[in-house]
C-alpha cells in the first residue's frame, strides 16, 4: 500500500498550465509531496508496478531550486527512459542535496493512461513558504 | 493596477515601481475585462524591469497568463545593453506555425476525409513523449541543429521553394551542438517528425472567405480550396535547453546580483558568456523545430498522395510561409528616431513585417509577410499580412493565436458528459487524437474566438485581416 496519508496537494486553476499546490510537514515532505503530486498527474500510480528502479542526486542553491531540480529529474527520467512512477524515497541533506531513488516501470500504453504531457516545471512565482513547520509551494508546470 | 485608454484598441500600464518602460497591452473594453482576470497583467509589469527593454513591454490581445513573460508578450532588449531571457523565448523554442495550399477543392476531398484524417494521423506521430520513425544517427541531429530545413530537403522530404518561403529559409545561424547539453541530445532524439500534445495540431482547412483578395492571391489563397495547418515546434529538445539555460542564467543573476520580480524571468546580459551559450543551443533548437515541421509537411504530402492516389502534379502543394510565434531575433528597430539593433523577444507572438522589408521572401515584398493565427477546431484559423504600423509600435509583431480563456480544468468540467468529437463531426470538422483529455482541454469554447483577436490586431493596424480558413479534418496529440 503506498503511503497516501503523507501525500497532500491540490490543484488550482491557472489559465494556460498546470498548477499544484504542494504541502509538508518538513521540507523533505514537501519535496516528496510534490513529486508524488507530479507522478499522479502523468499516470494513475495505482496501476504503476515498482519494478524498475533509478537513483540520482540533484543540488539546488535555495530550496526553491532544489525542488525544481528535483521534479525536471523526474520528468527527464520519464521522457528519455519512457518510465512511469510508483514511489519515491529521499535523503535531504542541508536542504542543498538530495538523494532520490525512484520505483516505477517502463510506461505501457495498454496499461497506463498518460493524464498530463507535463513538459517542464517552472519557478514561475515559486516561492516555499513555512509556517509553523507547515510547508506549502505552489508549482506551475508547462504542459 | 492602473491602466489607460491610448484607444479602442490599446492600453497602457503607466511605469511605477521598478518598471524601466511601460506596458502596452492590445485589446478591445471587452477583453481586457477578461485578460484582468489572470495574472497575465502582472506579468506584463514584470517583463518591463527587464534590463535593456526598449519602448514598451507589449501584450497582444491574446494574451494570457504563462509563467515569467505572459503569453502573448513581446519586449525588444538593446543588443549592447539589453538581456537575452530564455523564458522569454518560452519551453517550446521556435513553436510556430506553416500553412500549405493545394489545388484541390473541398467536393474532391470530402467523400474521403475520414481517409485522409485517418492517414494523416498514421504518417504524423502525435501525443505525448511520442517518438518519429525517423532513426537517425548523432551525426545527423547535429547536422539537423546547425542546417535547419535544408537538412530536411537535401534528404527528400522537401524541395527548395519550401525553403524560400520559411522565415530565415529555415536556418538560424551560429548553431553550436557544444552548447547543447547531453540530456537535451538525448531528450531530441527520435522525436524529429513528430506533432507532440497539447495545442499541436495538422489542420485541414478550407479557404472560406477573403478579406483582401489581391493579397490572398499573391499567397495563393484561392477560395474553396484545401489547405493545411501545422503547428509544432522543437519537442522536448526546446524543452531541455530552456531548463538547463534558466538554470545557467540564475546563477548569473546571483553572481551579478541582477534581482527581478519573478524568476521564471531569468536572464543574462547579451554579450556574457552565458548568453552566448544560450543562443548557441537555442539556435540549434530553433532549426530542429523548422525541421521537424518541415518533415511533418513532407508526411502530410504523403498523406494527401496515398489517399487520393494523386501525384504531385495533381496536388499541387504550395507552402505559403512558415511563422515561429517562440523565438528572439537580432532585428533592427527605430526606437527615439535611432534606427537600433534589438533582441526581439516572441513569446506566443508573430513577427509581421511590411511590404518591402528585407527579410521577407521576394514574392510577398509587394504586399507584406504572412502571419497565420490558428482558431480553435470549431471556428476557424486566419491569415494576415504585416503592416507598417507593427514597426512602428511592436517591434514588427502580432498576436498568434485565439488565446485561452478557461484553464484546462475548467475545459475539461465544461466537456464533462459531452462527446466534443461528436459535435464538432457534426459540424463537418473530423478529428482523431492520441488522448481523450486533449479534445476535451482544446475544447472551441476554452478559446476566445481568433476573429476578436484577429479584428483588434486589424483595427489597431498592426496587421490586416487576409482570409478565413475553416477547418474540416484535425490530428492532435
Amino acid at each position: 500500500m503506498l503511503e497516501l496519508s503523507v501525500m497532500s496537494y491540490e490543484l488550482l486553476d491557472h489559465t494556460a498550465d498546470l498548477c499544484i499546490r504542494v504541502t509538508g510537514g518538513s521540507f523533505s515532505e514537501l519535496l516528496r509531496n510534490a513529486s508524488l503530486a507530479m507522478m499522479e498527474q502523468i499516470t494513475d500510480r495505482d496501476k504503476v508496478k515498482p519494478s524498475a528502479r533509478e537513483v540520482f542526486e540533484v543540488a539546488g542553491e535555495t530550496k526553491e531550486e532544489l525542488l525544481v531540480k528535483l521534479l525536471s529529474e523526474i520528468l527527464y527520467l520519464h521522457e528519455t527512459s519512457r518510465l512511469v512512477f510508483k514511489d519515491i524515497r529521499l535523503d535531504v541533506s542541508n536542504e542543498k542535496k538530495a538523494v532520490a531513488e525512484l520505483s516505477g516501470e517502463v510506461y505501457n500504453p495498454g496499461k497506463h493512461e498518460l493524464v498530463n504531457d507535463i513538459k517542464a516545471v517552472t519557478y514561475h512565482n515559486l516561492k516555499i513558504e513555512n509556517v509553523n513547520d507547515k510547508f506549502t509551494a505552489d508549482i506551475i508546470f508547462d504542459i | 493596477m492602473r491602466i489607460e485608454k491610448v484607444h479602442d484598441n490599446l492600453w497602457e500600464i503607466p511605469r511605477t515601481g521598478g518598471m524601466l518602460v511601460p506596458g502596452r497591452v492590445y485589446a478591445d473594453e471587452k477583453m481586457l475585462g477578461r485578460i484582468k482576470e489572470d495574472k497575465a497583467l502582472e506579468q506584463v509589469v514584470n517583463v518591463a524591469h527587464l534590463p535593456g527593454i526598449q519602448k514598451y513591454s507589449i501584450a497582444m490581445p491574446d494574451i494570457h497568463w504563462g509563467y515569467g513573460f505572459p503569453i502573448g508578450g513581446v519586449a525588444g532588449m538593446d543588443a549592447e545593453e539589453g538581456v537575452i531571457s530564455p523564458g522569454g523565448v518560452g519551453y517550446d523554442i521556435n513553436c510556430g506555425v506553416r500553412l500549405m495550399t493545394t489545388k484541390l477543392s473541398e467536393k474532391d476531398v470530402r467523400l474521403r476525409l475520414k481517409e485522409l484524417v485517418t492517414e494523416l494521423y498514421k504518417r504524423v506521430p502525435s501525443g505525448a513523449g511520442m517518438s518519429g520513425d525517423f532513426k537517425l544517427s548523432k551525426d545527423d541531429y547535429r547536422e539537423i541543429f546547425s542546417k535547419g530545413s535544408r537538412w530536411a530537403v537535401e534528404r527528400g522530404y522537401g524541395r527548395e521553394d519550401d525553403l524560400v518561403k520559411t522565415e530565415d529559409n529555415g536556418h538560424f545561424p551560429g548553431a553550436d551542438p557544444k552548447a547543447v547539453s547531453r540530456r537535451a541530445f538525448k531528450r531530441g532524439m527520435e522525436q524529429i517528425g513528430t506533432l507532440g500534445s497539447g495545442n499541436h495540431f495538422v489542420e485541414v482547412d478550407i479557404v472560406d472567405k477573403l478579406f483582401d483578395p489581391g493579397v490572398a492571391e499573391v499567397f495563393g489563397l484561392k477560395p474553396g480550396s484545401v489547405c493545411v495547418l501545422i503547428h509544432s515546434g522543437s519537442r522536448g529538445f526546446g524543452h531541455q535547453i530552456c531548463t538547463d539555460y534558466i538554470d545557467t542564467m540564475i546563477s548569473y543573476m546571483r553572481r551579478e546580483g541582477l534581482n527581478l520580480p519573478d524568476k521564471q524571468l531569468a536572464c543574462a546580459h547579451i554579450h556574457s558568456s552565458e548568453a552566448k551559450g544560450y543562443l548557441a543551443a537555442f539556435s540549434a533548437a530553433v532549426n530542429y523545430a523548422w525541421t521537424n515541421r518541415q518533415i511533418i509537411m513532407h508526411s502530410v504530402r504523403e498523406a494527401f498522395y496515398e489517399t487520393f492516389g494523386i501525384t504531385e502534379r495533381e496536388l499541387g502543394s504550395s507552402l505559403v510561409y512558415d511563422v515561429s510565434h517562440n523565438i528572439a531575433k537580432f532585428e533592427e528597430h527605430r526606437v527615439n528616431g535611432d534606427v537600433k539593433r534589438i533582441c526581439v523577444h516572441r513569446k506566443g507572438a508573430t513577427r509581421a513585417f511590411p511590404k518591402g522589408h528585407k527579410h521577407i521572401p521576394e514574392v510577398y515584398r509587394t504586399v507584406g509577410q504572412p502571419v497565420f493565427i490558428p482558431g480553435d477546431m470549431g471556428r476557424g484559423s486566419y491569415v494576415l499580412v504585416g503592416t507598417e504600423a507593427s514597426m512602428e509600435e511592436t517591434f514588427g509583431t502580432c498576436c498568434h493565436g485565439a488565446g485561452r480563456m478557461l484553464s484546462r480544468r475548467k475545459a475539461l468540467k465544461e466537456a464533462r458528459g459531452r462527446n466534443i468529437i461528436e459535435e464538432l463531426g457534426e459540424k463537418g470538422v473530423i478529428i482523431m487524437a492520441k488522448g481523450k483529455r486533449t479534445v476535451a482541454e482544446e475544447m472551441p469554447e476554452a478559446y476566445k474566438d481568433a476573429e476578436d483577436v484577429c479584428d483588434v490586431v486589424h483595427n489597431a493596424g498592426i496587421a490586416r485581416k487576409v482570409a478565413k480558413l475553416r477547418p474540416i479534418g484535425v490530428i492532435k496529440g
